[in-house]
């Protein structure tokens, strides 16, 4: 059977998203929720003596009104740390005076505001899986806190982040949404807030007052914690605060109930301004309760931890609502102190039956849970202090022998909440391995092809598969993996996989293709083992010599790979990355050295040398010496090869600066990302108008290096003005002209997309005309290759141009310009007679390299998703998507282009065979690391850092497979359209 | 400082007029190990792994001492007949030596520097720990330099050719280049694991 490798290639990319997809649902398991709403009217009765009359009471609002003040990336030290008295003065003074009840609260990771706010509101840890759903925030479905104060009747008034109003449609009386999204504006965004306090303060129609300001953790990314910008922001957070206080006590003194003040933070930023992970300063918020009620019985801080969970069910009590059903938190203890004993064990009891309710459906068997036995053995404590409680009132050892209660149910609590939290984090065990073996199969199947091709099977692969044994072999392979799937299914000790094992369609889909797949790999693989005599691989290996420097790549490669078993490889991933392509630099330093240096040491042995062009037989000489992969040196006159000499010198020299300097430009990673760099300069306001000198200096050296490529067109410095004027109009960067009205730079965006669309019509045109030549010439069919891809090329940096951070404009310049010297002289100079895998291999390094110097790291707090909102005036997911897909992975865009142009040039004569050769070396060098990875990462799926290192890892690597899949789609789609064109001709 | 074990096993194998060379790895090897084993015995402060700056120093002093002694020995033994043939002044001789010596020394300097340029290219702070980056490439200068520089001179051709052959003639020039390759791949090796955040001192 034979099969076209383009099919083949698809074939296999696309059971590789199915297994990508398998291994996901396996690893980021869903929680199962309660569905619906918790009302009063099932709530457990106290547990009174059977004498007295069951009573079915909720307990009383202490509270009438709530004001949430929810300040974005609030990190704890701002309000309790040593600055506090300067930056919030009337908080930090309240707090001394123990008018307050303050708290640090542990966010869960990830540390992203609409997972926050979900957790505040319902009191669950939102799964990892929620970080993707952050953007596309769409209504909130489970339980929570405010839809159980809307159905109490209590009318919300918000006012800030967008997000809310997405998670709670309907919910609020009035409201005034603020995006999130365009971070470089800070007051703006806040003002929009502050705006409605002074008005709703007036107003009394409102029980609930939400405000989301934004604009500190708008600083935080722009500038990071230790910013100048920070205190004055923190000062203004304090008015707002101060006068919400001072209003609402006076009201209060003409209300039944006091009004609850809260100050609390979604999460904290990290000491680069960041967050997402699950570091110190990114999970730590301060949780401050202000009221009149605390003048009483305010308790003095003493930076005592709780859950940021714990906010859902303390308010729920405190305002006299249910506690959302799936809510993990329990209620403050402090909190409990203002209250009578019995109050305090009736609040308990309502905690510890909804965390029970919630267990039940988390676990298998409820009634021998350990947690579950506590939470009995309380209640009949309960129920026994309650009897002698009645029969004696006034006893002083109830309070004693009460606190001995209170301390049952909370160990009882806490054991549930730790329980739930375990079996949430439970992974579908047999759906990832099912995925890993899938992925492997994937490898193998790319390693077949790609041995195939260098067997000669140029337009496709055979596979052993069409002789009768071989069906044979094929039907015993289908039924053995089915008999074992059905097998491992239908075990009955452990619990079956939810995602293939269910009766549903998706099940079965995948339980077939991993069916199908498996059968056919081992077919295969049954099928190659026979018929290959053992000499013959012997044979292979001696014919395929590598030399030093290819099995370095394959080492480096392999390195890489086994560097992601730890975490601060993986961390740190772009020092490895960094090093390598240093490392690739350094090789070519040496070999230009070592060149001159023998040249000029033959030359100084024959003194009286008049090399010319006779005067061969040195060069063969010092070829031949070298070992280089010289070619026309013979053609060439001394000065000349001078002159060559001195070009790969200059862009050795060139690239190892470039390297150098892009690594310094934005520090990345974990342990040292919070050390100073150049980006971070640039992007301090003070410095506004060096950065616009460097933006305005890395335009005209892209635009120089465009030229020395003979692709430099009036549309390239139109598009680059465009882009300065964009980045001028949004406020980012000074114009040399006046200033401008500061706006969203819409129509500025819109421009630059429309040059680039030109210039992509423009390469389309090209192409066109030359398949309606006649006259073939090889000469003109690669020269309209190249143009076309070079066209592409060039819109490709001018979209990077506009979609980069301002600060990023130099990296792209430096990469422009890397990506130039290592393909015209270094690559022509030294890896001419390299086969094409080595190539593509470094070009796929140099991509990598390229994706870390422009800030990202494998955290996922590093993705600018700004990017993806330029020139939007609405979100619209697809493009936001791609916006962002294409700013974040603009190095390995960039460097794949330049190598299809590489090839393009160099390969003109077998292009398209060539093509299918750079998707086969794509496809193995991506799949192996993934392969090797999600064997790692099912092996650590308990190690300690799994959430915070690991998972995002996999996020990036799943991420880049499928950048590096739609690549290998496009050149297969490029190949086979180029193939068409010349059999036609 | 393992390419200096590692040597010693692969000169063995070379022909017998260079076992003088053979002595002088194994030489070095036996004074690599005892650098790193004596200071746990007395001389506490020069540990490697607890106070790396002071011991990298005092490495790269007594080895270049040892180095220059032994290979003066060697080559000296080899070719006595070069020295003596010059009769000029002892004025002159002298001035001669001094300007070789500082030749010397400039070489060996500026293989520092190109050393230290190297540490910041691949990315060693530019101004912070100037220090250690310093000691560092001094260390790696004196383990590959400094061999070389002893054996061949300030002969450019033998230094190009030293480092542009791909198989050098056996013996003193395949040893001198098997200790600087596997000196560098010792030291590429060792800066790998750098991101590891164990903070272990060895680190």
């Amino acid at each position: 059977m034979r099969i076209p490798h383009g099919c083949f290639l698809i074939l296999c990319l696309a059971v590789q998203s199915l297994a990508f997809y398998i291994f996901f649902k396996g690893f980021f398991p869903v929680k199962s929720a309660i569905p619906g709403k918790a009302t009063f009217n099932n709530l457990p009765a106290e547990p009174l003596p059977h004498s007295m009359k069951m009573k079915n009471e909720p307990p009383k609002a202490v509270f009438g009104r709530l004001v949430i003040v929810l300040v974005d990336a609030l990190r704890a030290d701002f309000v309790f740390g040593n600055k506090a008295d300067q930056h919030m003065p009337f908080t930090s003074q309240l707090i001394k005076d123990d008018k307050t009840l303050s708290f640090i609260a542990k966010a869960h990771p990830p540390t992203v505001t609409m997972p926050r706010i979900k957790a505040i509101t319902t009191g669950g840890i939102p799964g990892f899986i929620d970080i993707v759903l952050n953007v596309d925030s769409s209504a909130l479905l489970e339980d929570n806190l405010i839809s159980q104060l809307y159905s109490a009747n209590k009318s919300i008034v918000f006012y800030g982040d967008d997000t809310w109003i997405k998670l709670f449609p309907n919910h609020f009386r009035r409201t005034d949404g603020t995006t999130s999204f365009f971070v470089a504006d800070y007051t703006e965004v806040d003002n929009n807030v502050t705006r409605h306090v002074d008005p709703e303060l007036e107003n009394t129609d409102w029980s609930v007052m939400i405000l989301h300001y934004l604009g500190l953790d708008h600083i935080g990314h722009l500038a990071g914690p230790t910013s100048p910008l920070v205190g004055p922001k923190l000062q203004e957070m304090d008015k707002v605060i101060e006068k919400i206080y001072s209003s609402v006590t006076k009201q209060d003194k003409t209300s039944d109930l006091p009004t609850l003040i809260i100050l609390c933070g979604d999460h904290g930023m990290s000491n680069i301004g960041s967050h997402g992970g699950a570091s110190i300063g990114e999970t730590t918020t301060p949780l401050v309760m202000m009221s009149t009620f605390y003048d009483k019985f305010g308790l003095p801080y003493t930076a005592s931890e709780i859950q940021q969970i714990d906010v859902a069910s303390t308010l729920s009590l405190l305002l006299g609502v249910p506690i959302p059903q799936n809510s993990l938190g329990r209620i403050i203890t402090m909190q409990l102190s203002t209250m009578t004993t019995r109050e305090q064990l009736r609040a308990l009891q309502l905690n510890a039956n909804q965390l029970m309710n919630v267990l039940a459906t988390n676990v298998n068997s409820l009634y021998t849970e350990p947690s579950y036995l506590k939470y009995n053995r309380s209640v009949q404590l309960h129920a026994s202090w309650l009897e002698s409680y009645l029969q004696e009132a006034d006893n002083i050892n109830h309070n004693v022998l009460g606190k001995k209660v209170i301390t049952q149910y909370n160990t009882a609590i806490i054991e549930m909440s730790n329980r739930i939290s375990a079996s949430l984090a439970r992974y579908d065990e047999y759906a990832m391995v099912i995925g890993t073996v899938l992925f492997w199969q994937v490898l193998i199947s790319f390693l077949y092809g790609a041995w195939q091709l260098n067997g000669g099977h140029m337009t496709s692969i055979s596979l052993p598969i069409g002789g009768q044994s071989s069906i044979f072999i094929l039907i015993a392979c289908c039924l053995a993996t089915t008999s074992v799937h059905i097998n491992i299914c239908t075990d009955t000790t452990g619990t079956p996989s939810e995602v293939l094992c269910n009766m549903s369609i998706p099940a079965i889909c995948l339980s077939t293709v991993f069916i199908v797949s498996s059968s056919f790999t081992l077919t295969v693989l049954i099928g190659q083992l026979g018929k290959i005599p053992k000499h013959q691989v012997g044979m292979y290996i001696k014919t395929t010599q590598l030399m030093t420097g290819q099995w370095t790549l394959i080492g480096g490669s392999v390195l890489h790979t086994l560097s992601l078993v730890s975490s601060s490889f993986v961390e740190e991933e772009h020092q490895t990355w960094y090093f390598f392509t240093m490392t690739i630099n350094f090789y070519f330093f040496y070999k230009t050295f070592s060149l001159i240096l023998n040249k000029s040491l033959l030359i100084g042995s024959k003194s009286s040398a008049k090399i010319d062009k006779s005067d061969c037989k040195y060069d063969e000489l010092i070829t031949k010496r070298c070992g280089e992969d010289e070619i026309d040196k013979c053609a060439m006159s001394a000065d000349e090869v001078f002159v060559g000499n001195m070009r790969t010198v200059v862009a050795v020299l060139i690239v190892l600066l470039c390297g150098r300097l892009m690594r310094a430009w934005n520090q990345t990673g974990m342990k040292w990302a919070d050390r100073p760099d150049i980006g971070d300069w640039f992007v301090r306001p003070e410095n506004k108008i060096y950065l616009s000198g460097m933006v305005i200096v890395s335009h005209v050296v892209i635009c120089i290096v465009r030229h020395l490529r003979r692709q430099f067109s009036l549309l390239l410095v139109l598009a680059l003005i465009g882009v300065y004027y964009y980045r001028a109009v949004t406020g980012i960067i000074l114009l040399p002209w006046g200033s401008t009205v500061p706006s969203k730079g819409v129509y500025e965006a819109w421009f630059v997309y429309a040059v680039i669309g030109v210039q992509i019509f423009r390469a389309i045109y090209i192409a066109y005309m030359q398949t309606r030549k006649t006259d073939e010439n090889i000469n003109t069919y690669k020269q309209t290759l190249v143009d076309t891809l070079e066209c592409i090329l060039t819109a490709l940096i001018v979209l990077s141009a506009l979609l980069l951070r301002p600060h990023n404009s130099a990296v792209l310049s430096l990469l422009v310009l890397e990506e130039h010297f290592l393909t015209t002289v270094l690559w022509r100079a030294y890896l001419s007679r390299s086969p094409l895998w080595v190539i593509t291999l470094l070009h796929l390094w140099f991509g990598s390299a390229a994706f870390f110097t422009q800030g990202n790291s494998n955290s996922t707090a590093n993705v600018d998703i700004s990017a993806g909102y330029i020139g939007l005036d609405s979100y619209i997911p697809a493009i936001v998507f791609i916006l962002t897909l294409m700013s974040t992975y603009t190095g390995p865009f960039i460097f794949i282009t330049s190598l299809v142009t590489y090839t393009a040039r160099h390969y003109a004569d077998r292009y398209q065979d060539s093509l299918v050769y750079i998707c086969y070396t794509i496809a193995v060098s991506r799949a192996l690391p993934v392969a090797v990875y999600l064997v790692l990462i099912s092996c650590q799926r308990y190690h300690l850092f799994v959430w915070s290192v690991f998972s995002p890892k996999l996020m990036y690597e799943g991420m880049l497979t499928i950048v590096y899949s739609i690549i290998i789609l496009l050149l297969t789609a490029h190949s086979n359209l180029v193939r068409k064109f010349v059999k036609r001709e | 400082m393992a390419a200096a074990m590692d040597l010693s096993s692969d000169c063995l194998q070379q022909s017998l007029s260079i076992r003088s060379l053979f002595f002088v790895n194994f030489g070095m090897g036996v004074f690599v190990v005892m650098f790193h084993l004596i200071p746990y015995l007395y001389l506490n402060e020069i540990i490697v792994i607890s106070s790396p700056l002071l011991a990298v120093k005092w490495f790269c002093i007594l080895h270049s001492v040892l180095q220059v002694a032994t290979y003066a020995l060697i080559v000296k033994k080899q070719n006595p007949s070069n020295k003596t043939g010059s009769k000029k002044s002892p004025w002159r001789n002298l001035c001669n030596k001094i300007n070789g010596l500082l030749k010397y020394g400039l070489l060996y300097f500026s293989s520092i520097l190109l050393f230290h340029m190297i540490a910041v290219l691949y990315g060693a702070p530019f101004s912070e720990s100037v220090e250690e980056t310093f000691k560092l490439s001094t260390l790696l200068a004196t383990l590959t330099t400094l061999p070389c520089m002893c054996v061949i001179g300030l002969d450019a051709d033998s230094w190009a050719q030293l480092f542009t052959h791909n198989r050098p003639v056996v013996g003193i020039e395949s040893c001198l280049q098997q200790t600087t390759v596997m000196t560098l791949v010792g030291a590429w090796l060792g800066a790998f694991p750098i991101p590891l955040d164990w903070d272990r001192p060895w680190q």
